[in-house]
């Protein structure tokens, strides 16, 4: 049917934009029962965020919100039998997203698919549309020719490093984009500027300003005072809600998972004594896989997936960490299949389902000192942002002039860049620095 | 749009491994007690939300009666007739969160996901799955669209979208139970009966508030009766000490609501003079008709609005005359968009056509419906048409036995008939042996079809395809060693093959049994025949046998068969005689024998097809 397309930096109001389009549809073209939105996106935390405001904003019509790859799941799942049919190959497997994509795909090159789709999701919303690959442009290509797609793309936040497919000029072929300005997230010009500076080509330097400060730290206990003072000083300027950004995750980078201990554990006193900040209670948003891993490791499940574990006792210990929802998911297998044990590689595709669900459906606890990675904080923000910027971290130049873009872009009213750099020498080189 | 069922698939439930059946079109499903009738028709009604027509599920509901916490059963019915098979005309039905889109091929009957042919008919899944929870002793069900034959389990799988109520209504299956609830179908304790009234905007209100506010306010006030009176007063006295208010005793016919009101309607019927009667205390037929004769008109109903109507008989046959059956099934005909109707009446299935007819098979573990007619009517073959056809009733009858025998002709199946009713005790005969009161094996297991033309082999072939034992009985004389070599030189051969004793036809059949009481029997032949008695037994079967005009020849008389037959009954040896022959025979057909004195294995006899002679005299074992 058609394809819509809003490009423009962090802040320009793509979203904003994406949802007001489809206000717009809705009311020239409105819904019969039935029939609902659907919204696409990469991760299971973004779908969330997306279904909140859009419930919020199309009310009366309802939206549906999913992963593209739970999307293309379950599609190739329901038309299974076509895809054996008139596909050559073995169908791919639950866990290769890539090979479900392409399937995917496939079956909506076909008119009868699309239109099965579209008799049900006759609007199709995707924000982040750089972040899609391959077999997901195609998935959107065929979803594009049945229904109404409303896209909304910024290829400079594309972190993905994969140049290869290219979602935005996918679509910038498809259709005429509207480019959207300007910042409705800040107006304070010292993180205007830097944003520019890392986007513009050729790139230019950070410069210090109001707003927006840099600083090379000798170690994790020094990032640890800096940022205490940070949270202080946010607060005390009346910021309600403070960020910390990190290209690297904790289990990989020392630096990080140390500063922030640092500041969950002990108290920064002035240079004088007089004053003291901290300590603050930052809570680390839980990453999809990491959460999979501890819990796994937790419950002694292994990859081999010769071991045959007693069910009973994976429920318990789940239990014990607050798992409920996996003892939950271990007790209906053993319902439904009357089987005591469970094989370990299926326990772990247990657990990942059903944190999973927990991820898409569950109620986060918002707090309002978070630690994150800039994957994690995609499209949302925050009064405060506090970077920390780790030797650990790629080393393509592109690559990190856009998550440091991604990371400060975040802010409403300020940012602060912590280096780990005891040499005094990254700050002063790219992409703190033109090249 | 008009919904019709194509196909039904039954897997592990109750006497059911796996099953198949072809349901399009009207349906006739015959097969004797215990084929899966009731199956079949318990199935439809769980895949289209009719539970309440079925008994609570439990584990015998489950093939094997004891499922394990990994066992499904499942059913899954296929229905088609959308409007220009386009799905995009159809989105309740064909969408994302609905079914996905098949293609049925009415003459492979085959389902695919694509259309490869115009014929293909399109059509939507709607399967039924069930599992015993260990822990409730419960039996969940769901409902769900059946995308794929490849579903492993439907309770635990990610991709299962449920199917919505309303649209099960847009089905309009409806059923006539064999079990009727048959006092409560016209009152409005029915559902049913209370939908029907609402549904055609009958619903008499202000006529039920009429009668309402005279049962508020009676003529007649129980608690003035002059020998209630003084309670009601005493009562009233003692109330008004220990409550405020002052509440008055009175006795009123129900609780003078609308809704106790209608609950206490009982249908009554007044027929022709007599004073009209509540409906328990009416004959059971028209009991029966009662609960028909309202589907037909939630039928009207619906169809009207141009919504679809499909009526499943179970039975139609009970409690109601044989004319009246097939009344009822023309009526259904003319007033549903499709019938399915179990029976084993064969008024019932006379009353379709006989493409429509479909014999049940069951296997251990299996169940098939077979069609009658192997192809349409046109180009089956003669023999074919004139059993489906002509003989339909002879031939259902017979299907409905263990065994089922075919004769060399229309003549041995008319004798072996009238023999076996002899053997029943038909006919009172003094001194009876205790061995009359044994029931008769080849009347209660036996079913024998009248052979058209002589065409045994193709009698044979026709009813191997609906029967799993077909026995084949040939004259002891050279044509029926004729008959032995073709028949056991089949592919497919009938499970045996059984001969009278050498040179013996069904003729001399009846004559060695008239023989018993030789005088006797011939003049009780001729007191009924009005003709002079024959000479000798020997004479009577050389009359049986002429088929000429000349005078005294009786072949093909079945007018005289009847007549012989009377007078053999009368007489007990002759009568015992056609008992104990005719029960070698229903032995020999039911078989396997060995060392039965009055059943020979012939040297003709392999592995498929038992080639037995029936001997009128025991021979040495």
């Amino acid at each position: 049917m058609s394809l819509a397309l809003f490009e423009g930096p962090a802040g320009s109001g793509k979203t904003t934009q994406l949802v007001a389009e489809v206000k717009r549809i809705l009311a020239a073209s409105p819904l019969i029962p039935g029939q609902r939105v659907l919204a696409l996106t990469k991760m299971h935390g973004s779908r969330r965020r997306m279904d909140a405001k859009l419930d919020l904003e199309i009310r009366p019509a309802k939206a549906d919100c999913q992963t593209i790859d739970g999307f293309a799941l379950h599609l190739n799942r329901r038309w299974r039998d076509l895809a054996e049919s008139t596909s050559s190959t073995r169908l791919p497997d639950e866990l290769d997203f890539k090979g479900q994509s392409e399937l995917a795909g496939q079956l909506l090159a076909l008119d009868v698919v699309a239109t099965w789709v579209a008799r049900t999701y006759p609007i199709v919303v995707v924000d982040e549309l750089q972040d899609s690959k391959d077999g997901q442009i195609r998935i959107l290509e065929g979803l594009s020719r049945a229904t109404r797609c409303v896209c909304a793309a910024d290829e400079f936040q594309d972190l993905t490093g994969d140049a290869g497919s290219n979602a935005s000029a996918w679509a910038r072929g498809r259709c005429t984009p509207v480019i959207l300005t300007g910042s409705h997230r800040t107006t304070v010009n010292g993180i205007l500027d830097a944003a520019d500076a890392l986007r513009s080509s050729p790139p230019g330097s950070l410069v210090v300003a109001k707003g927006f400060r840099m600083s090379a730290v000798a170690s994790a206990a020094q990032a640890g005072a800096y940022l205490s003072w940070e949270i202080t000083s946010a607060r005390s300027e009346g910021c309600t809600s403070a960020v910390v950004l990190t290209p690297t995750s904790k289990e990989k980078s020392a630096f990080v998972r140390d500063a922030v201990e640092w500041v969950r554990t002990k108290t920064a006193t002035s240079s004088k004594g007089s004053s003291t900040s901290g300590p603050f209670k930052i809570e680390w948003e839980s990453g999809a896989h990491s959460e999979v891993e501890e819990l796994v490791a937790l419950l002694k499940l292994t990859a081999d997936a010769e071991t045959q574990v007693n069910v009973r006792e994976l429920e318990v210990a789940a239990r014990s960490v607050g798992a409920g929802d996996v003892a939950a998911g271990l007790q209906r297998r053993r319902t439904l299949t009357g089987s005591e044990t469970i094989g370990s590689a299926e326990g772990y595709r247990l657990v990942d389902r059903a944190l999973s669900m927990r991820r898409s459906f569950g109620v986060t606890r918002s707090s309002r000192l978070s630690a994150m990675t800039v994957h994690q904080a995609k499209n949302r923000e925050f009064d405060a942002v506090v970077v920390l910027w780790p030797r650990k971290i790629r080393k393509d130049p592109e690559m990190q002039r856009r998550l440091l873009y991604n990371a400060i872009t975040r802010a409403r009213r300020r940012v602060l860049v912590l280096l780990e750099d005891s040499k005094r020498e990254r700050i002063i080189a790219p992409p703190f620095v033109a090249p | 749009m008009t919904v019709r069922l194509l196909q039904l698939g039954i897997s592990n439930f109750r006497g059911i491994k796996d099953a198949t059946i072809d349901l399009s079109g009207n349906v006739a499903l015959i097969g004797p007690n215990g084929a899966g009738k009731s199956t079949i028709i318990d199935a439809l009604c769980l895949a289209f939300g009719r539970q309440k027509l079925v008994p609570v599920l439990t584990e015998h509901d489950f093939h094997g009666s004891s499922p394990t916490p990994r066992d499904r059963f499942l059913i899954v019915a296929t229905i088609g007739g959308f409007e220009d098979n386009d799905a995009g005309r159809h989105p309740d039905w064909f969408r994302q969160a609905r079914g996905v889109p098949k293609w049925w091929n009415p003459k492979s009957k085959s389902i695919s996901p694509t259309s490869s042919s115009p014929e293909d008919v399109l059509c939507v899944q709607i399967g039924l799955a069930a599992r015993f929870d260990h822990d409730q002793l419960e039996v969940e069900i769901r409902r769900y669209f059946h995308d794929s034959d490849k579903i492993v389990d439907p309770f635990d799988d990610d991709a299962i979208v449920s199917v919505p109520t309303p649209l099960l209504n847009d089905v309009g299956f409806y059923l006539l139970p064999a079990r009727r609830t048959w006092e409560a179908a016209a009152s409005f304790g029915s559902e049913l009966f209370r939908r029907t009234v609402a549904g055609s905007d009958a619903f008499p209100a202000s006529s039920v508030i009429a009668q309402r506010d005279e049962l508020r306010s009676p003529a007649l006030r129980p608690e003035d009766d002059a020998k209630l009176k003084n309670l009601s007063e005493r009562i009233n006295a003692q109330l008004a000490q220990l409550m405020p208010g002052n509440p008055k005793f009175q006795l009123r016919v129900t609780s003078t609501d609308s809704d106790s009101l209608l609950r206490a309607l009982v249908p009554h019927y007044a027929r022709d003079d007599q004073p009209s009667l509540p409906a328990s205390r009416q004959g059971t037929g028209l009991l029966a008709l009662q609960a028909f004769v309202i589907l037909l008109e939630v039928g009207r109903a619906r169809r009207q609005k141009g919504r679809s109507f499909i009526l499943a008989l179970e039975e139609p046959e009970l409690h109601v005359a044989p004319g009246l059956q097939r009344r009822i099934v023309s009526c259904t005909q003319s007033n549903a968009d499709q019938v399915l109707c179990t029976t084993h009446s064969p008024e019932v299935a006379a009353a379709f056509r006989a493409e429509d007819v479909r014999i049940l098979r069951a296997a251990p573990g299996r169940l098939e419906a077979v069609p009658l007619l192997s192809t349409n009517s046109i180009t089956a073959r003669n023999t074919e048409r004139r059993l489906a056809q002509d003989f339909r009733a002879q031939v259902v009858d017979a299907l409905m036995h263990d065994v089922v025998l075919v004769p060399e002709g229309r003549i041995d199946h008319e004798w072996l008939r009238l023999l076996a009713a002899i053997s029943q005790g038909g006919g009172v005969a003094a001194g009876a042996t205790s061995q009359a009161a044994d029931a008769p094996q080849f009347a209660t297991f036996v079913g024998t079809i009248p052979t058209p033309d002589a065409a045994i082999k193709d009698g044979c072939e026709f009813l191997l395809r609906l029967h799993h034992r077909v026995v084949a009985l040939v004259d002891g004389d050279t044509a029926g060693d004729g008959y032995i070599s073709v028949l056991t030189a089949l592919p497919c051969p009938p499970s045996a093959v059984l001969q009278w004793s050498p040179d013996w036809t069904i003729e001399d059949v009846v004559g060695w049994i008239a023989s018993a009481d030789e005088s006797d029997v011939l003049k009780g032949v001729s007191e009924r025949t009005g003709q002079p008695a024959h000479a000798s037994a020997a004479k009577l079967v050389d009359a049986l046998k002429r088929a000429d005009r000349s005078p005294g020849a009786l072949k093909g008389n079945y007018l005289a068969y009847q007549d012989i037959a009377a007078a053999i009954a009368e007489s007990a040896r002759s009568s015992a005689r056609a008992r104990q022959l005719l029960d070698a025979v229903a032995r020999a057909a039911r078989g396997p024998v060995s060392n039965d004195p009055h059943v020979e294995t012939q040297k003709q006899s392999t592995p498929k097809c038992a080639v037995l002679r029936v001997l009128h005299e025991p021979r040495a074992v």
